[in-house]
């Protein structure tokens, strides 16, 4: 379970979260949804211990992060954390480099072998996992550091924008589908971020909604449209409660008049 | 051939490439000489009288020639037997059934009597040079010998005697321009040697080691290019932190580089040159100590908020990210005391009690490292550094 109180953070004047309070359930999948720059990165980074929040905590399985080095390695065992632009070693081969990973995760290296060529297969990258990762096309590269992330077997796990990057139809629909499974049958704590409404729809048990470094909504797809009064497609919903203004942008464009 | 003398001699390569140098370096300056003589024939001595000249005294440059290869011989020897510094047949001798009552397959790591014919033929190509006495390549390679004893003391967990071994080699420095007395140090770091090994190979196979940097990996591209995961699978990583040495070993380290620091200083002559020389030993140390604190605290991991923020908010100081700061600082202050210190004191003792103080605090001040890459209040970045191997996705 991840618990977020009372979290703040700014990096220079304008604070980029502001009082956030979130819990996430074991086997829950929840999507951070929210336009660019509102804090839905950041919120990611502080539960994955990547920075220390001015304000606030965040508690994973009922240890805090960054209390004791004891407390914060033995969350670091069971957190994965994916971000947008990882950096690869691209010297070495997609599979030396899962290997790596998933042994850092203490697996067991027939499993880690054993899972890595189930993953290269799952993600078309077979032909390509003995070639160094300097050979591979973004979309390759972007699947090489989802299959990193999800060969460490973590009961819990943030994704920052899985879905962006160059994956093609097939990586995309292949994702969905592992995040849907780990989450309903294995149990795995999922978080992830994403701009765009449709990819997560059928995705997400619940659904974060971050505007302005501040939880608009957290609530199931379903729920959100009760309370939005939309029957339609998530996006729908999303437009009623964060994209009005875009509506109305986009109307002044067409009628050629500004604010 | 017997085993010992084929493993105990320098490689035959090594043998060529000496004499090939040796020869390269003597040889012109005789020849250049002659020619100059045979200009005037009435001044130039008989050749076999010129050539006895040469002979008997050689070049500075053939002098320094000789110390290297008494150094490569003692380096050698210490590390080519040695089960610690060959992974290799280290991990091969823990899958056999090897104690220490039985001989090592590869040959002793103490000394035999075939050692001596290397520092012996060094010696006798020493007397044709007058600043080098007979006993200085023995004493030299016996140095580079021990010192690799030592490390090896380091490395698999004996610090007293990887101590004690440092600490009495430093006082073979310092008795160098008493060579017979040095000569006895060092034969006294031998048995201190010899009584290391015998513990060292009882507790074989090493499980314990002294930091957990492995010395020899640091060396290894290889195991460093497969050690790299890129951001932020390194960061995040479960496993503790390898950048990380004990208090009591930050301690000794300490106090052997500022005892090493009065050994050679100590055998400086002339006194101004002492004091340039121990005035510029400690700012360097003090500068170099600080940044690389500095460097390895700071690198990938940022204060929370920019200095703008800082600025902004009027928290100029973080204290939970600013106390990184306080070790440099206080090296800073350290060197400004010993020059403050200097008029007053004996700088013989200022400078290496200041260095001693300057790498206790780069060593052994909090936070360490363990406790500020898992709980600092920083903000955690891919680091320049790896981009040399990483990509941003």
């Amino acid at each position: 379970m991840i618990n977020v109180v009372d979290l703040v953070q700014h990096y220079g004047v304008r604070p980029v979260l502001r009082n956030v309070n979130l819990t996430v359930n074991r086997g829950e999948l929840v999507v951070l949804l929210g336009p660019n720059g509102m804090g839905k990165t950041t919120l990611l980074a502080a539960m994955a211990g990547v920075l220390a929040p001015q304000k606030g905590y965040v508690e994973i399985d009922g240890r805090r992060r960054r209390s004791s080095p004891e407390n914060e390695l033995a969350i670091r065992k069971r957190v994965i954390y994916l971000p947008d632009h990882p950096w690869l070693p691209i010297m070495r081969t997609g599979r030396e480099f899962l290997l790596s990973v998933g042994r850092l995760y203490g697996s067991d290296v027939d499993r880690v072998i054993d899972h890595v060529g189930r993953l290269l297969d799952l993600f078309e990258l077979t032909g390509h996992g003995d070639s160094p990762i300097r050979s591979y096309s973004n979309g390759q590269q972007k699947k090489i550091a989802i299959c990193a992330a999800l060969v460490t077997e973590a009961p819990v796990m943030l994704l920052d924008e899985p879905f962006s990057g160059g994956l093609d139809p097939a990586g995309l629909l292949a994702l969905k589908r592992v995040l849907q499974r780990l989450a309903s049958s294995q149990q795995v704590t999922i978080v992830l971020t994403s701009p765009i409404a449709d990819l997560v729809e059928s995705l997400a048990h619940r659904v974060a909604i971050v505007i302005d470094g501040e939880i608009a909504a957290f609530d199931t797809p379903e729920n959100l449209r009760r309370v939005t009064g939309k029957s339609g497609p998530l996006e729908e919903v999303l437009e009623a409660l964060m994209h009005s203004r875009t509506s109305e942008s986009v109307a002044r464009y067409f009628e050629g008049r500004t604010p | 051939m017997n085993r010992w003398p084929r493993t105990s001699v320098l490689p035959l390569w090594s043998i060529r490439a000496f004499l090939f140098l040796y020869v390269l370096i003597e040889l012109p300056l005789v020849i250049v000489e002659w020619s100059f003589l045979l200009r005037y024939p009435t001044v130039a001595p008989p050749l076999t009288e010129f050539l006895a000249e040469h002979l008997a005294h050689g070049t500075a440059a053939g002098q320094v020639l000789i110390a290297l290869v008494a150094v490569f011989y003692g380096l050698y020897r210490g590390v080519t037997f040695h089960p610690y510094f060959r992974p290799d047949y280290r991990e091969w001798l823990e899958r056999t059934p090897w104690t220490r009552s039985m001989p090592l397959p590869l040959g002793p790591v103490h000394l035999v009597w075939e050692d001596a014919i290397a520092p012996v033929l060094l010696g006798l190509l020493a007397l044709r040079h007058e600043d080098m006495p007979v006993l200085g390549p023995a004493i030299i390679s016996a140095a580079a010998y021990l010192a690799v004893l030592g490390a090896g003391f380091w490395g698999t967990g004996l610090w007293s005697y990887g101590f004690s071994v440092f600490f009495l080699l430093g006082l073979v420095l310092r008795l160098k321009p008493f060579p017979e007395a040095a000569a006895g140090v060092a034969v006294a770091t031998y048995f201190v040697c010899l009584l290391g090994l015998r513990a060292c190979f009882a507790a074989f196979p090493w499980k314990e080691r002294t930091t957990t940097i492995e010395f020899r990996e640091l060396f290894d591209l290889q195991k460093q290019q497969d050690k790299e995961m890129g951001w932020p699978f390194k960061q995040l990583s479960p496993v503790p932190t390898t950048v990380c040495m004990p208090a009591v070993l930050g301690l000794f380290v300490s106090l052997l580089v500022g005892w090493w620091l009065y050994a050679f200083a100590a055998n400086l002559s002339d006194a101004r040159e002492q004091a340039e020389f121990l005035g510029v030993a400690y700012h360097v140390i003090g500068v170099v100590a600080a940044l690389v604190r500095c460097l390895v605290y700071i690198c990938g991991r940022l204060p929370p908020i920019s200095l703008w923020g800082r600025v902004r908010t009027l928290r100029l100081i973080i204290p939970g990210y600013d106390q990184i700061f306080l070790a440099p600082l206080s090296i800073v202050a350290v060197v400004s005391l010993a020059n403050l210190s200097r008029k007053h004191f004996d700088l013989l003792v200022v400078a290496p009690v200041g260095v001693f103080l300057i790498l206790l605090i780069a060593f052994n001040m909090g936070p360490t490292f363990r406790n500020w890459h898992t709980t600092g209040k920083h903000r955690m970045v891919a680091a320049m550094i790896q981009s040399q191997q990483s990509r941003k996705l």
